[in-house]
């Protein structure tokens, strides 16, 4: 078998994955460990907590102390454990129903506390594990298995949420720009305090399906690589030029706000 | 495991204060938790309590993450643990079912009040007794305690984190507002007895699947952070952790060394109290705030030279069948007594036969049977001779 050099990293290389192709995922992990490698941070020194959907296989493939939670209670086990061992680097990888539908209230309040877990949005628009089910992301009008008929609603812009619930790193990438990704994970990792990482990725055999009508991954690639505008364009351009699009860039970074493992442990005195 | 602040000798405090105590002492060193009556002061004074002895206290945004965030602080390697009343018991369902399937040993505290729903927040009950049981979904075991005074309440707190350590497991103390909210004496010793947590102590390379129960069924907790790269899933899974969701076989040997682990050792823990049960011809079964009542009654009948006993559950899950099973050897007549409709009567009917009778005595809406009320009831079982 030819040997990659992320598989090092796997726990099982020749187990296959169970992501299809054109999945997204994988882009994120390996510019994670991308990331860690430039920094010298080992997997000894990382949880992963993950909670449910294709994005929380990841715990399944690549090696490290992984907690499955159950699906939207990843930032609270994060918490819990972060808490308790703060020299650890804490890795919250959700999907976008887990972080934003089940798991919204927990997001606003990791956010609120400024918790220093890293926590990344697999955002592929959908519930893709389930099937292809409308999410609090799908896209204004978008064709899925439970709004056949089009979504009614409206998504959420989850880096403003993170924005408004006080968080101090917020930054929205996609698959393609997975150097800018790494660059803002690098952050995450050096910095102390909760930071928010969303990150736009295909899911071909879903939502490419379903509403792109194609589950040719390149072509879903192409997809959000045309539907992408940088934070600095859209800052000059008015609202109806760039909604409905992926607005990428860095939304915060604020490091004098305190952080809350370091809190509990100044109360101690 | 000396606690500077921790009192010892004889003390009188509130029966919520001799949880946290208990708990502090058993080596509690992280509470999540959310406002409900009547289980609040537990969190209150964990919040002032725990930050004095290095621990962590965070009020958490509702009790689903007050759960998941116990779970998170004890794969920390830290003991861990909760209080709540009904309305949150509910909330907290799933994660425990995930602290069982996880096998991640915390301790919940449940001071039950009025239910359902919002119920009474203010008045007693003990309706959540089968909720304990059977809370979360699927096939489970849990074990479940129930605490009759402010003692009671320190010594099963420190019970709780003991046995939760060792069968790393959830266990769930279950109180009652009276019984949390109670001034009595008490007694601290000095020296606690603590169990230590079922660790993995070989190193990763030598440490084998992570998940492979010892000859008790527990398998021994990895740290995280020591390079073991745990799977701790919430699926079904095999010996190494890893997801195995679509094999029968390997879901039907997980579930059933789950079981094992609690059922086959239960008599090592499980606990009755027996009060005047020699020669006792009509046994009273209660437990909690009820067999308060049920002793008063039992001492005085007993005052009269009538052959009745108190058989009191400490353990409710595993349901003890055993001591219940001894006590209708002589009794020809058994009244449970509790405050719900007649949840445990359930469970001990299934071990009446004929000719014993079984009387079930049922007080909703706060109120707790009286003495005189089960004495009535015990003096009418004795003339159906």
């Amino acid at each position: 078998m030819e040997m990659y050099a992320v598989h090092k990293d796997m726990r099982n290389p020749e187990r296959p994955s169970i992501m299809c192709p054109g999945c997204g995922n994988s882009i994120i992990m390996n510019t994670t460990l991308q990331a860690m490698a430039t920094l010298g941070i080992t997997r000894e020194q990382v949880v992963l907590v993950t909670g449910a959907g294709c994005s929380s296989q990841v715990g399944d493939i690549f090696q490290f102390d992984w907690i499955h939670a159950p699906h939207g209670r990843v930032l609270p086990v994060a918490t819990g454990l972060k808490i308790v061992r703060p020299e650890l680097h804490v890795l919250a990888f959700m999907g976008d129903g887990d972080c934003a539908s089940i798991g919204g209230n927990h997001l606003i309040h990791a956010a609120r506390r400024n918790i220093a877990v890293i926590a990344v949005v697999f955002n592929n628009l959908n519930y893709g594990r389930t099937g292809g089910q409308v999410a609090p992301t799908t896209p204004h009008g978008a064709i899925s298995t439970t709004s056949p008929y089009g979504n009614v609603e409206r998504p959420f812009d989850l880096c403003a949420l993170a924005r408004a619930a006080g968080a101090t790193y917020v930054a929205r990438w996609t698959a393609l720009t997975y150097g800018h990704l790494q660059r803002s994970l690098e952050k995450a990792f050096v910095r102390k305090g909760f930071s928010f990482i969303e990150v736009i990725i295909p899911c071909p055999t879903n939502y490419g399906r379903r509403e792109l009508r194609t589950n040719d991954p390149a072509d879903n690639l192409l997809w959000i690589a045309r539907n992408t505008i940088t934070r600095e364009r859209a800052d000059t351009l008015p609202a109806r030029r760039w909604q409905g699009r992926f607005v990428v860039g860095e939304f915060a970074e604020d490091d004098s706000v305190p952080e809350f493992s370091q809190e509990l442990i100044r109360l101690h005195g | 495991m000396a606690d500077p602040l921790h009192h010892t000798g004889y003390q009188f405090m509130q029966g919520s204060e001799a949880c946290v105590e208990g708990a502090i002492a058993a080596g509690c060193r992280f509470f999540a938790g959310y406002p409900i009556t009547p289980a609040s002061e537990i969190a209150e004074l964990m919040a002032r309590r725990l930050p004095r002895v290095k621990g962590f206290f965070v009020q958490m945004e509702d009790e689903l993450a007050s759960m998941g965030a116990v779970l998170g602080a004890s794969w920390g390697g830290t003991r861990s643990m909760t209080a709540t009343s009904g309305p949150g018991f509910s909330l907290m369902q799933e994660n425990i079912g995930m602290a069982v399937m996880s096998e991640t040993p915390c301790v919940i505290m449940n001071v039950m009040r009025g239910g359902p729903s919002g119920g009474q927040a203010t008045q007693p009950s003990q309706g959540d007794v089968m909720q304990s049981r059977w809370g979360t979904h699927g096939d489970h075991p849990i074990i479940v305690l129930c605490p009759n005074s402010v003692q009671e309440l320190f010594d099963l707190t420190v019970d709780a984190f003991n046995l939760s350590e060792r069968y790393r497991t959830p266990v769930i103390i279950l109180s009652e507002e009276t019984t949390a909210h109670l001034r009595e004496n008490l007694y601290v010793p000095a020296e606690i007895e603590i169990y230590p947590r079922c660790r993995q102590t070989l190193p990763p390379a030598e440490a084998g699947p992570l998940w492979l129960g010892g000859s008790d069924d527990v398998p021994p907790m990895p740290d995280v952070g020591a390079g073991y790269f745990v799977s701790v899933e919430q699926n079904v899974h095999d010996e190494t952790g890893a997801a195995r969701a679509a094999d029968q076989e390997t879901g039907s040997r997980l579930i059933t060394r789950l079981h094992r682990k609690i059922i086959d050792h239960a008599h090592e823990f499980s606990k009755v109290e027996e009060r005047y049960m020699d020669g006792a011809k009509v046994a009273i079964i209660a437990y909690g705030c009820v067999s308060r009542s049920a002793l008063a009654a039992v001492k005085r009948l007993r005052e009269k030279g009538l052959p009745v006993g108190l058989l009191r559950l400490v353990t409710l899950w595993p349901f003890p069948e055993i001591p219940v099973q001894q006590a209708l050897k002589e009794a020809h007549s058994l009244i449970v007594a509790e405050m719900n409709t007649g949840q445990m009567a359930l469970e001990v009917q299934r071990l009446v036969n004929e000719p014993v009778r079984l009387i079930s005595i049922s007080r909703l809406g706060g109120a707790i049977p009286t003495p005189i009320e089960l004495m009535d009831a015990a003096e009418e079982a004795l003339t159906r001779l």
